[in-house]
């Protein structure tokens, strides 16, 4: 790996678990949700194998595979594990678009077995939301929607359509 | 022709951005208004394309709608 990687690595890192330190607090204070925010390390990936083969996943997705080759390709990645009771509620991925104007979420997947009904993808959003704001950012970006449901759930939390791309986005002030 | 001259007044009273913790506070009443509106989540919702193919892509997305 070479030293600039490694430098970026390292202070993404710090805004990463500064985004987490923020939106921790926030989600309980402002959402009204009470969950525990993570990055994507061993305790996550080894809580998605107890949902890896479930018959009701919507995808087939390797997290183990793909966020380790995802995490060595993009040093300035945001990521997040939210957790519920210490069962794993949901993953996600994503980075800064090429300009650097918006943060876009490349993957998130709930977990399939989870009984809940506590929102993650808003939990999700304010995640992004810090973590763009830290790094100068002022759009979200939820890529590839998987179906018209979800595509129009995200639609409800204030987040626009463009079939041209197949994204969501939102401004992150209102 | 004189030249204009900012003032250390003028210099004071621009606007200052929001520190993180007020934008992720502002976004949180905006998405908890939204999501008490919202129907259920879906359960085990995802979003994304194939994840062995999307890792191989370039940076190439543009910023311009």
């Amino acid at each position: 790996m070479l030293a600039t990687h490694m430098d970026a690595e390292r202070r993404y890192g710090a805004l990463r678990a500064q985004t987490l330190k923020i939106v921790q607090d926030s989600a309980a204070a402002d959402l009204g949700v009470s969950v525990t925010l993570t990055l994507i390390d061993s305790a996550a990936l080894s809580a998605f194998k107890r949902w890896e083969h479930d018959p009701n996943r919507q995808v087939d997705w390797d997290w183990i595979e793909g966020y380790s080759a995802f995490k060595f390709r993009h040093p300035k990645r945001f990521e997040l594990a939210v957790w519920e009771k210490n069962q794993l509620g949901s993953l996600s991925l994503g980075r800064p678009t090429y300009n650097g104007t918006a943060i876009r979420l490349d993957f998130i997947e709930a977990s399939p077995v989870r009984e809940s009904d506590v929102k993650l993808f808003p939990v999700t959003l304010l995640a992004m939301t810090a973590y763009a704001d830290l790094l100068g950012a002022s759009e979200l970006r939820v890529m590839h929607p998987i179906n018209a449901t979800v595509r129009r759930y995200y639609e409800r939390h204030g987040l626009t359509y463009v079939a041209n791309g197949d994204y969501l986005y939102m401004g992150i002030r209102a | 022709m004189s030249k204009k001259v900012t003032s250390l007044t003028d210099h004071k009273q621009r606007k200052k951005p929001l520190p993180t913790r007020e934008v992720v506070r502002s976004m949180a009443q905006r998405l908890k208004e939204l999501s008490d509106e919202a129907p259920p989540e879906p359960k085990g919702f995802a979003s994304g394309g194939d994840m062995s193919k999307i890792l191989q892509e370039e940076d190439n997305d543009e910023d311009e709608r």
